[in-house]
C-alpha cells in the first residue's frame, strides 16, 4: 500500500480565473478532460507519482483559485512550493497581461530557487488565438521560465508540462544549486531514496532540518 | 473579430449538447452518475433525509402562514420543524420567512428591476446576451483585449455605455456560470432550463455586484445564489441574497473584496479547533496542514461542496434560522466526525483529500445532521473567538509568557465566583488530555479571560457593560471593543445570574407570577427579540464548554418528542449547570423557565418549584437587585 518514491515535490498551479488550472490538474492526474468542473474555491489539491530520469517523483500539487481577490489567499502557498505552473489562456489576452503580477508574487513570496514553467493553456482554440508562441516565449526567456502551450482538453503537452519541471527541479538538486534540506525548499526525499543514501547525513526522513554539521 | 468567437462558442457548445442528452436526474435537479464516476463528481444520489408526516406539513403551512419573525414562538416552533426536517417543497417559503425576504424588499431603496434595465444597456452595448453565455465569455474576452490595446495606445473613444470594470465583473460572472453546479440540471448544458437558469443566476448575480459594489462579485457568490435560485423565484433570490450576504447575522463577515475577513474567520476557526479538538489540531498542526487549505470552500460556499444534498439543505436551514455560528458548528460537527480517520494519517496528501472531499458516509444526512445537534456554537464563542482573534493581530499571540498571570485570574474569578466551579471542572477534564494539546485550549480559556479581566479594569468599559445588564440592549456592533466588551459583559452577566439564582433559591415561595417578573433584568420581555433571549442563557455557559457533551444530545432527544421546544438545549443546560455545580435542583428550575415563553413560562414555574420553603431569605428581590448585587464581585475583583 505504502508508495515508494525518491523525491516529493510541491507544485502550485497559479493564473487568471478561467484559464483552466483545474482542467490541467485533472488532466494531468485522471488523464481525461473534466467537462463538468466547479471552479475553485481556495485551494485544491491532488498527488500523482511520475518518473522522471529514472527517479520516482511524487508531485503534491496545489491547484489555486484565480479571481483577483484570491491572492491574498494563494500568497501563503508560495512559501514552500518547489515548483509552479503559471497559466494563462492563449485567446484571452487579459490572463497573458496579468502574469507579470503573477510572477512577481511568485518571485518575492517564493523560495528564490523556485522553478516554474508558464502554460499557454487551451491550445486547442487555435482559431481564436490571442497570444502568440512567438511572444510568450520571449516572455519566458526574458523571465528565465519554461514555456510550453498545453491543452487540458487534448491532454497535450499537460504531463509535459509537469515532467518538465519536475526534470529542472531533479538537475538543480544533482548540480547542488538546490538543497532539498533546506527548510521551504518544497522538496523532501520519499522512502526509496532514503534507502538507497549512503551518506548517513542524510538521515532525516523530513529533510525539514538544516544540518548543523 | 466576431468569427473567432462563434467558432470556439459552437465547438464547445457542441460538447455541451452531448453531455446534456439523455441525462436523468435525482430528486433534487443532480444530473445521475455512472458509478464509476461517482468519485469524480463526488455526489451521492442516495438521500436519507426524514420525510414529514402530512399532519406535520399542514402544521408547517399553517406556521408560516402566520409567520413572524420578530415572534419568538415562531421561531421556536420552526426551530422544531428543522430539526425534524424541512419538507423539500416547503423549503423556499422557509427560507423566505427566516430571512425575511419580503420586508427587505419593501424597505430598500433598491429596485432589482430597474437596476437590470441599467445593466441591460451595458449589456447591449457590449453585444452579449446573458442568453448565451459561452459566447457572451468569448466576446467578453474580445473586449477585454481590445479594451487592454486600446489603453496601451492612450486612445480615449467616444464613451461607451460600460467601464472597463464592468467587463472584467461581467466576464468573471459568465465564466463561473457553468462551474457552478456544473451537474445540476438548472445550470449544465445548454438545455432550455439551463439556459434560463444561467440567465437568472447572471442577472441575480449581477445585480448584488451593483447593488454593493464595496463588495462586488467574489468566486463562491455563484453556488450561495444558485442554492436560492433553486428554492425561490429570481426577484426573491436575489434578496435572500442580498439578506446572507449583508446581514451581520448571516455571512457579512466572510466576504469582501480582497477575503481578510474571511482569512480572519479561519482563524476563529483555528481558535474553535484548538479550543474543543486540542488533539485533532495539533495533529493537523505537526503535519502542516492549516485549516486555510480546508475551510475556505466550507465558508465561501456554505458546504455546497458536500456530497450529500439533503444535508446540505439541512445545514442551510439552520444557517437561516440561527446565523453564521451554525457555519462554525457545521465545520466542527465535520471535524469531529473525521477526526477518528484523521488521527490515524500522517501525511498530508492523504489528509487533505479527505477534508476537500468530505466522504459520504460522514456528510450523509442521519450521520452529519445528529453531529451537528450535538455541537453547540454560541454567538457568544463566536464574539469571544473573534476578539482572541483581533487580540492576536493587535497584541501578537503571547500564549506562554502571560500563563502566570492567567492562572492568577483564574483563581481570582473562581474563589469569589464559587458558582462558577464549572472553570475547575473544566480544568479537570483538561487534564486527560495530553500535555500538549492542554497548552492550547486552555490558553483560549486563560486568554478569554485576561481580555475580560483587561476590560473589567476599565472604567469607561465596565460603564458601558452595566448599561449593558439592563434589558433590551440587544443590536450587535462591529468592532474590537465592542467584541471584548462583550466577553466581559458575559462574565459579569454569569454572576449577576448566579447571584440571581441563589435569591431565587430563597424566592421559592412567592408567587410563580412573582418570580417571573423578578427575572426581568435579564430574561426576555415577551415580544423581545428571539436572539436576545438566545443570549440570555450564554453567561452560564462561559465557563463550561468542555463540560457540556450530554448537554447537546439531551437536548436532541428533547426537541425529537418534546411538545414545548425552548431555544436549543436552554431549560436542559441550566439543568446540567445545576448538577455540575451541585449546587440544590430547586434552584435550576427557576432559569429554564426563563428561556419559556411568557404564557408558559407560569406553569413551568409553579410546576418546578417545590412548595416547601427555604429558610433564610436573603433579601426581599426587586427589580434592580440584580443590578446592584452584581457590583459586589465586581469590586472584589479590583481589589
Amino acid at each position: 500500500m505504502s508508495e515508494t518514491y525518491d523525491f516529493l515535490f510541491k507544485f502550485l498551479v497559479i493564473g487568471n480565473a478561467g484559464t483552466g488550472k483545474s482542467c490541467l490538474l485533472h488532466q494531468f492526474i485522471e488523464k481525461r478532460f473534466k467537462d463538468e468542473s466547479n471552479h475553485t474555491i481556495g485551494v485544491e489539491f491532488g498527488s500523482k507519482i511520475i518518473s522522471v530520469v529514472n527517479k520516482m517523483v511524487k508531485l503534491q500539487i496545489w491547484d489555486t483559485a484565480g479571481q483577483e481577490r484570491f491572492r491574498s489567499v494563494t500568497r501563503s502557498y508560495y512559501r514552500g512550493a518547489a515548483g509552479a505552473l503559471l497559466v494563462y489562456d492563449i485567446t484571452s489576452r487579459e490572463t497573458y497581461n496579468a502574469l507579470t503580477t503573477w510572477l512577481s508574487d511568485a518571485r518575492m513570496l517564493a523560495s528564490q530557487n523556485i522553478v516554474i514553467i508558464l502554460c499557454g493553456n487551451k491550445k486547442d482554440l487555435e482559431a481564436d488565438r490571442e497570444v502568440t508562441f512567438l511572444e510568450a516565449s520571449r516572455f519566458a526567456q526574458e523571465n528565465e521560465l519554461m514555456f510550453l502551450e498545453t491543452s487540458a482538453l487534448t491532454g497535450e503537452n499537460v504531463e509535459e508540462a509537469f515532467i518538465q519541471c519536475a526534470r529542472k527541479i531533479l538537475n538543480k538538486i544533482d548540480s547542488g544549486e538546490l538543497d532539498p534540506e533546506r527548510m521551504g525548499s518544497g522538496i523532501q526525499y520519499g522512502d526509496a531514496a532514503l534507502r538507497q543514501l549512503r551518506s548517513p547525513r542524510r538521515g532525516q526522513p523530513q529533510g525539514s532540518q538544516d544540518c548543523s554539521c | 473579430m466576431r468569427r473567432r468567437s462563434s467558432s470556439s462558442a459552437s465547438w464547445r457548445s457542441s460538447v455541451a449538447k452531448r453531455r446534456s442528452e439523455g441525462r436523468c436526474f435525482d430528486e433534487f435537479g443532480f444530473a445521475l452518475t455512472k458509478r464509476k464516476d461517482q468519485t469524480l463528481y463526488h455526489r451521492c444520489h442516495d438521500y436519507s433525509y426524514p420525510q414529514l408526516s402530512p399532519v406535520r406539513v399542514k402544521e408547517l403551512c399553517e406556521l408560516l402562514s402566520y409567520w413572524n419573525g420578530r415572534s419568538f414562538i415562531c421561531r421556536s416552533q420552526i426551530e422544531r420543524f428543522i430539526r425534524m426536517g424541512i419538507p423539500p417543497s416547503l423549503r423556499g417559503r422557509v427560507w423566505k420567512c427566516l430571512l425575511n425576504v419580503d420586508s427587505l424588499r419593501e424597505t430598500s431603496d433598491f429596485n432589482y428591476r430597474s437596476c437590470l434595465l441599467e445593466v441591460r444597456g451595458s449589456l447591449v452595448d457590449l453585444g452579449v446576451s446573458e442568453y448565451g453565455i459561452l459566447s457572451a465569455i468569448a466576446t467578453l474576452s474580445e473586449t477585454q483585449n481590445d479594451l487592454g490595446s486600446t489603453s496601451q495606445q492612450a486612445s480615449s473613444g467616444p464613451d461607451p455605455g460600460y467601464s472597463r470594470d464592468d467587463v472584467t465583473l461581467f466576464r468573471q460572472i459568465a465564466l463561473d456560470l457553468q462551474r457552478s453546479f456544473p451537474c445540476h440540471r438548472s445550470l449544465m448544458g445548454d438545455s432550455p432550463e439551463a439556459i434560463e437558469g444561467q440567465a437568472k443566476l447572471f442577472r441575480v448575480l449581477i445585480a448584488y455586484a451593483k447593488y454593493n459594489p464595496k463588495i462586488g462579485y467574489s468566486q463562491g457568490m455563484s453556488y450561495i445564489a444558485a442554492v436560492l435560485l433553486m428554492q425561490l423565484g429570481e426577484e426573491e433570490a436575489f434578496w435572500a441574497l442580498v439578506a446572507l450576504l449583508d446581514k451581520p447575522k448571516y455571512l457579512a463577515q466572510l466576504f469582501d473584496l480582497n477575503l481578510t475577513e474571511v482569512q480572519h474567520q479561519v482563524k476563529v476557526f483555528d481558535h474553535f479547533l484548538k479550543h474543543r479538538k486540542p488533539q485533532l489540531s495539533l495533529h493537523l498542526e505537526t503535519m502542516g496542514v492549516s485549516s486555510v487549505h480546508f475551510i475556505m470552500p466550507w465558508l465561501l460556499t456554505l458546504f455546497t461542496s458536500l456530497p450529500c444534498w439533503d444535508s446540505v439543505l439541512a445545514v442551510w436551514d439552520l444557517i437561516m434560522l440561527n446565523g453564521v455560528c451554525v457555519v462554525f458548528q457545521t465545520s466542527l460537527a465535520i471535524m469531529e466526525l473525521l477526526e477518528p480517520r484523521l488521527l490515524g494519517l500522517n501525511d498530508e496528501a492523504a489528509v487533505l483529500p479527505l477534508l476537500l472531499r468530505v466522504p459520504v458516509n460522514i456528510a450523509q444526512y442521519s450521520v452529519l445532521m445528529p453531529a451537528l445537534w450535538s455541537t453547540e456554537v454560541q454567538d457568544w464563542e463566536l464574539k469571544c473567538m473573534n476578539s482572541l482573534v483581533l487580540d492576536d493581530t493587535l497584541h501578537g499571540p503571547k500564549t506562554g509568557t502571560c500563563t502566570h498571570a492567567h492562572t492568577h485570574v483564574l483563581t481570582q474569578l473562581v474563589s469569589f465566583n464559587g458558582k462558577d466551579q464549572a472553570v475547575l471542572d473544566q480544568k479537570g477534564d483538561m487534564n486527560t488530555f495530553n500535555k500538549n494539546a492542554v497548552g492550547g485550549s486552555k490558553s483560549v480559556l486563560t486568554r478569554v479571560l485576561r481580555l475580560a479581566q483587561r476590560y473589567l479594569l476599565d472604567p469607561a468599559a465596565r460603564r458601558w457593560a452595566e448599561q449593558k445588564t439592563q434589558p433590551r440592549q440587544t443590536s450587535p456592533a462591529p468592532g474590537p471593543l465592542h467584541h471584548k466588551s462583550r466577553v466581559s459583559t458575559s462574565l459579569t452577566k454569569a454572576r449577576a445570574k448566579s447571584r440571581r439564582r441563589s435569591m431565587q433559591r430563597c424566592v421559592s415561595h412567592c408567587t410563580p407570577v412573582r418570580g417571573a417578573t423578578d427575572d426581568v433584568a435579564v430574561a426576555p420581555t415577551p415580544g423581545m427579540d428571539a436572539a436576545f433571549a438566545n443570549k440570555e442563557d450564554r453567561p452560564q455557559r462561559v465557563f463550561k464548554r468542555t463540560g457540556t457533551g450530554p448537554v447537546g444530545k439531551v437536548a436532541r432527544r428533547r426537541s425529537n418528542n418534546g411538545h414545548v421546544q425552548p431555544i436549543r438545549a436552554k431549560s436542559f443546560h441550566t439543568q446540567d449547570s445545576g448538577n455540575l455545580i451541585g449546587r440544590d435542583t430547586c434552584r435550576s428550575s427557576a432559569p429554564s423557565s426563563s428561556a419559556l415563553p411568557t404564557s408558559l413560562r407560569t406553569v413551568a414555574f409553579s410546576a418546578s418549584t417545590p412548595p416547601s420553603r427555604r429558610p433564610g431569605s436573603l433579601a426581599q428581590p426587586g427589580a434592580g437587585q440584580p443590578l446592584q448585587q452584581q457590583d459586589t464581585p465586581r469590586t472584589a475583583l479590583i481589589k
